[in-house]
């Protein structure tokens, strides 16, 4: 009798402890990061502080805004998004945080670009910090970044629903543009925020112009931000000119589409003079709304495409981020 | 006439016929360097083709007619481009030049005394608080204001110094340490701007604090032009009393020379020359010390010559260097500040190898 009963024990605490560990092992979060390191949480993370606005998007897209705790200065000043995140507080400059900062606010990680950590990174680590990169910011790794975000919140339907409302568009666009022949590919020159900073290779519209099927006269140069001189552009004379800037109250992306179009010098290129100027604000450039900065561009390239980029934006409105469609961001309309 | 006076007036004679010489080579030698810098440049055109197009556009204008895509290459980016750098050259040079006779120190320029700090900061303050002035007063351009600033904290800057050089024991070193402090000091105030500042103004204060020539147009040049022609032409009218200035404050006054006023006076058009300058092109090291040293070098001390050599010597540096600074990454171009720190810094150090630091003693 004793036997049994001490079997029947032993059988019980063996299934509990088999249990707790099958719990614990299902609780364990991995997931892979932009930069390709393999991220293990104990837990889906509840506290995290966000250097990287992109990524605080992507979680109020994914409806977990609340649980980014704290973000950098410059997201502070980013009215439209810091209405859906009620819990975030500054902790400094995104390329020195303040370690005191974060550490008060107790986050199980911090979210940081990939190709821009903070300088003071080393300081984190040795703080026991987690610091998982995850840029949402390139078209090409949305898909995964985002995938990557689900998991580390639990939030992977909603992952899955804004992947498959940024792949269906992504796919209309590479439907629509798949009949044109090479021969019919305008040459683009695409310029950033300041003038003749071209975006060259792997930039963000870069990418999006090898979707929408556009030629980059810069991405020979071989830099991704190259410093080109007035006459290259000239000599270049593109067919479109792509122009990135950051709307204020002041200066309006229409503003920026006239002082491209009466630029000195500009008057003899072909873009001008046949008004293929385009001026799209850097949020559809990256981050999660580019999927609209792609439909713009490629609508901007080939006209005959007829899709309309503020249709993206209201679906993204309306199913994501709210407060974000009635934004000044692109001129012209198209 | 004694022999001794006939062989001090051949000397005389034939020194200033070498430094008229050597003025002559250094003003075909800007000139050269402006045919090349002409050329120089990612859209190829014949020396031919460029003549045309500036005999065209000064002999058979036709405002009505468009033009076409090389004479705006020639007309609307190499020669703005090129006018602003040989000014802003001979305005650096000529204010290091005078700088030094006044201060009678070699090693002060715009650069070493804080000047090109201070009037960054200047900048600085105008492109973050620009847009709020200018609502305030709108006849101001942000051309006007950046300028305006720029020159005001350049003048403050030279004022410390000055009021440095006049205590009791201050030395060439003092000076030049003073400089470094003020340096430390405006940089500080730039870093603070940039820290408050939107990314817009981020990436304007950060192209400015670069240096080039980016923002070379006919409109910064007719700004430039008037101020620092008539900068170095009143300098110029003031070369004897710098060159007696040069025997001590004493033997200047026994000879007529206000020296104060001289000082004061020449201090303000110097900084009103290189801040007109720096307000455009942003901060361009060195010139003001290279050009004048050089100059002595070939020319000896005379101001009356060192002046004009200097003006010329900066202006083909800042030319020359700018035209490296755009081509030798074709079609990418580098600031051309960069350049400008790595030859000075290569010459600063010739300087104290030369056995020049006995100056700091």
């Amino acid at each position: 009798m004793k036997e049994k009963i001490f079997l029947i024990t032993f059988s019980m605490l063996l299934l509990a402890c088999v249990g707790t560990f099958c719990t614990a092992a299902a609780a364990e979060i991995q997931f892979t990061d932009t930069a390709g390191s393999l991220i293990t949480l104990p837990d889906i993370a509840q506290r995290v502080v966000c250097l990287n606005s992109d990524a605080a998007e992507v979680m109020v897209a994914l409806g977990v805004g609340d649980r980014v705790v704290g973000v950098t200065d410059s997201t502070m000043r980013d009215n439209a998004l810091m209405a859906h995140l009620p819990q975030a507080v500054s902790v400094g400059t995104w390329d020195t945080p303040s370690l005191e900062n974060v550490l008060k606010l107790d986050p199980d990680a911090i979210i940081i670009y990939s190709s821009s950590p903070p300088k003071n990174v080393a300081l984190f680590e040795t703080a026991g910090i987690k610091l998982i990169a995850l840029d949402c910011y390139r078209i090409t790794t949305m898909e995964s970044d985002v995938a990557a975000l689900g998991m580390m919140f639990g939030a992977e339907d909603k992952a899955a629903e804004y992947i498959d409302f940024f792949n269906s568009w992504k796919e209309m666009i590479t439907l629509g543009v798949s009949a044109i022949p090479d021969d019919e590919i305008p040459t683009v020159y695409v310029e950033g925020y300041t003038e003749y900073a071209a975006q060259g290779v792997n930039s963000g519209i870069d990418l999006m112009l090898s979707i929408a099927k556009g030629t980059n006269i810069a991405s020979e140069l071989g830099e991704q931000w190259p410093k080109v001189t007035p006459e290259w552009v000239l000599m270049q004379d593109p067919a479109i000119i792509i122009k990135v800037c950051s709307p204020t109250d002041e200066v309006s992306t229409e503003d920026v589409w006239n002082n491209v179009m009466t630029r000195e010098g500009f008057e003899v290129l072909q873009a001008v003079q046949n008004e293929d100027v385009f001026v799209i604000n850097g949020d559809l450039a990256y981050g999660p709304r580019s999927i609209a900065g792609l439909v713009y561009v490629a609508q901007a390239l080939h006209l005959s495409l007829d899709i309309d980029p503020t249709d993206v934006l209201l679906e993204y409105d309306e199913r994501f981020v709210s407060g974000m469609s009635d934004l000044d961001y692109f001129s012209p309309y198209l | 006439m004694t022999d001794s006076e006939h062989s001090s007036t051949l000397h005389y004679f034939s020194h200033k016929r070498r430094n008229l010489v050597v003025l002559f080579l250094f003003v075909l030698i800007l000139f050269a360097s402006f045919v090349y810098a002409l050329q120089a440049g990612s859209y190829a055109l014949s020396y031919g083709h460029i003549f045309d197009i500036i005999v065209q556009a000064l002999f058979h204008s036709d405002d009505s007619a468009p033009l076409s895509a090389e004479q705006i290459v020639i007309l609307g980016f190499r020669l703005p481009r090129i006018m602003l750098a040989i000014l802003t050259g001979m305005s650096l040079a000529v204010a290091g030049c005078v700088m030094q006779a006044l201060l009678r120190n070699p090693l002060v320029s715009p650069f070493t005394l804080g000047l090109s700090s201070a009037a960054s900061f200047g900048a600085a303050v105008a492109i973050v608080f620009g847009a709020a002035l200018t609502s305030v007063i709108p006849i101001l351009s942000e051309n006007a204001v950046i300028v305006g600033f720029a020159f005001l904290f350049g003048w403050l800057s030279v004022l410390f110094i000055y009021a440095i050089s006049k205590m009791k024991g201050s030395s060439s070193v003092t000076l030049i340490l003073s400089g470094v402090v003020i340096g430390y000091i405006f940089t500080a105030g730039v870093m603070v701007l940039k820290y408050i500042t939107n990314d817009e103004k981020l990436r304007e204060i950060t192209l400015w604090l670069m240096g080039g020539m980016w923002g070379a147009n006919w409109d910064a040049v007719l700004v430039v032009a008037p101020i620092t022609l008539v900068c170095l032409l009143w300098l110029e009218s003031k070369a004897w009393d710098l060159n007696t200035l040069s025997a001590g404050d004493d033997v200047a006054k026994n000879l007529g020379v206000d020296v104060e006023w001289l000082r004061f006076t020449g201090l303000f058009v110097s900084t009103l020359a290189s801040s007109a300058c720096l307000a455009f092109t942003g901060i361009i090291g060195f010139i003001g010390l290279m050009a004048p040293h050089i100059g002595r070098m070939l020319i000896g001390n005379d101001n009356r010559y060192l002046i004009p050599c200097s003006a010329c010597i900066g202006a083909v540096i800042l030319l020359l260097s700018d035209t490296v600074a755009r081509t030798i990454f074709m079609p990418v171009e580098i600031p051309v500040g960069v350049i400008m720190y790595i030859i000075g810094g290569v010459f600063f150090m010739f300087l104290i190898l030369r056995g020049h630091h006995r100056v700091m003693q």
